[in-house]
């Protein structure tokens, strides 16, 4: 098969998988109520942090602050919707509509599938950013300075970023493949941990050094400061942890670790696959 | 109701609680999960303020809301949605059999969810007190105690009156559910005072009964806690005895009501909605 055949049929499969995924979120309601809920709970995170800033600091809370949380924020976004969204496909297949054996059995690559059943997770996330961008404009005092050159190494570094998320993604469906119970709450799980560990809403200096140390190896903690960057048109942001450290060895370790999680991804998600075969659990229902 | 009819409903209320209780004590993972998870946002939120040099009771404040998640959140996917995985798996359609009321399923669930999540939160806090090193300056044992029960009676009141909707509703209802979440966490106040919202908006907010409960443990426990206040302690307390006593009443109403309309609409046994 010539390589441009496969890359259609790769392209096929993703995009009935994330056109599946799309139905799936979106098809229970009307459009406007879909809207409402997609937009309301970022929304509310942003504000329970504004509040927060707004009891503790009074008046004086400075725009770094502002600037520092609201990036973390709405990167977040797509790293808790893309993370939990592949897992959480697992359970909606096996589980609840019990339709995974059926996927199993027809022609598609399982990983590719489930990367596309991400992509739905993605939209969702894009509309709850571009709401929180808009919310953040109107009531933040933000400071963004990002200059027109920077804009090609922020675009390559959201998309290395948010691919290292899809292959966390598939290492966590992986794992929820052989899960009967926690999948669900392990995926909650990790992503909390990145939500503290990565310095999400609060510098990584912060944090005990123990913790910082693990934090600065993390690739969603290099997305966030890469992202800072580049949007506030600065070398360094507040959190001292990576002072010192420049923005292309950043880059360089983003991709780095971008490649290390796909082959190490393509690796334990096909191990994975086989061992839930041999154990014969792929289709499993626990009713729990 | 004759005494008969009471004996058999308190079984039933037995039955479903025991289920809860008996759960907690056979499944020892949860101790991972709905311990540790529920510390993770707690400690990132007690970062922020750690990161703005605040107050160390401003901590406890955060600790003590995050604590309080794991109310909400049994109340919403325990509770509230329990008859839509009732449903899917085909036990609602066994309840609707039994010869007792719905709502002495409704009692059980909130009677074994409150006995779990009581301690849950109790464990909670005292490990995020111990993580943090937060000093408490409890005015009364007695109050705090009694304000922390009401509010979990008021809360699985609410939730039971939720749980109605299930009857009839299925995805919908369980996607509109997720609104719950971050938005209550913002209106209740669970990582910072009520008050700070304004007194228009938390009087909204305060029909949640977890806002002012929240509110006047904060007042009973912490030293800064009263400078804060949103209400007086009694107040809030009453108002918490009234909101229990109205949402019971609209749990009972509304089940039977929707029951009723799930009935004769066959939606009772409708999967996959």
């Amino acid at each position: 098969m010539a390589v441009k055949d496969i890359y259609r049929r790769f392209a096929a499969i993703v995009k009935s998988a994330a056109w599946l995924g799309w139905q799936l979120e979106s098809n229970w309601a009307d459009p406007w109520i879909f809207a409402v809920i997609t937009i309301i709970r970022p929304l509310a995170s942003l504000f329970i942090i504004i509040f927060m800033f707004r009891f503790a600091l009074g008046p004086s809370a400075s725009a770094d602050f502002f600037n520092f949380f609201f990036i973390g924020n709405v990167i977040y976004l797509y790293v808790y919707n893309v993370l939990f969204g592949i897992s959480q496909v697992i359970f909606e297949d096996r589980e609840h509509y019990e339709v995974i054996k059926y996927i199993y059995i027809s022609p598609v690559n399982w990983y590719l599938y489930f990367i596309g059943r991400g992509f739905a997770r993605f939209i969702v996330a894009s509309v709850s950013c571009a709401v929180t961008i808009a919310a953040g404009a109107l009531f933040l005092p933000l400071k963004f300075g990002m200059s027109a050159a920077s804009v090609p190494t922020f675009a390559l570094s959201f998309a290395v970023g948010l691919v290292s998320i899809f292959f966390m993604g598939i290492i966590m469906c992986a794992l929820t493949l052989v899960m009967a119970r926690h999948g669900n709450m392990m995926s909650e799980s990790v992503s909390g941990i990145f939500f503290i560990s990565c310095g999400v809403i609060f510098p990584i200096s912060a944090l005990p050094e123990w913790l910082q140390k693990i934090s600065a190896v993390i690739p969603v903690s290099y997305w966030l400061e890469i992202s800072r960057r580049l949007i506030l048109g600065t070398d360094k942001t507040i959190d001292g942890v990576w002072h010192g450290i420049s923005t292309g060895a950043l880059m360089a370790r983003l991709g780095i670790s971008t490649v290390v999680l796909f082959i190490f991804s393509i690796l334990f998600f096909n191990y994975m696959s086989m061992l839930a075969r041999s154990k014969g659990i792929i289709d499993r229902t626990t009713s729990y | 109701m004759s005494m008969n009819e009471l004996i058999k409903n308190l079984r039933g209320i037995w039955a479903r609680a025991y289920v809860r209780i008996v759960g907690v004590n056979r499944e020892p993972s949860w101790l991972i999960f709905e311990l540790f998870f529920p510390l993770l946002p707690i400690c990132s939120f007690a970062f922020v303020y750690k990161s703005m040099n605040a107050p160390s009771d401003y901590l406890g404040f955060v600790i003590l809301g995050g604590a309080m998640t794991a109310i909400w959140m049994n109340v919403l996917w325990g509770m509230a949605a329990q008859f839509f995985w009732e449903r899917e798996s085909g036990n609602l359609t066994l309840y609707m059999l039994c010869p007792m009321s719905t709502m002495a399923v409704l009692v059980g669930m909130a009677l074994g969810s409150g006995f779990s999540t009581f301690f849950r939160v109790i464990i909670t806090f005292m490990i995020g007190k111990l993580i943090f090193g937060i000093t408490l300056h409890v005015a009364s044992y007695f109050w705090l105690f009694a304000t922390f029960i009401l509010t979990i009676a008021a809360v699985f009141s609410l939730g039971m009156m939720m749980a109605s909707f299930f009857l009839l509703y299925g995805r919908d209802a369980w996607n509109i559910l997720t609104v719950f979440m971050e938005p209550v966490f913002f209106l209740s106040g669970f990582y910072f005072p009520v008050k700070t919202l304004g007194y228009p908006l938390g009087a909204l907010a305060s029909l949640i009964p977890i806002t002012l409960g929240l509110d006047a443990m904060r007042q009973l426990a912490f030293k800064l806690g009263p400078d804060t206040a949103f209400l007086p302690v009694k107040t809030e307390i009453l108002i918490l005895v009234a909101l229990s006593a109205l949402y019971l009443a609209g749990a009972k109403y509304l089940l039977k009501k929707l029951e009723y309309i799930g009935r004769r609409e066959g939606r009772l046994t409708l999967r996959w909605q």
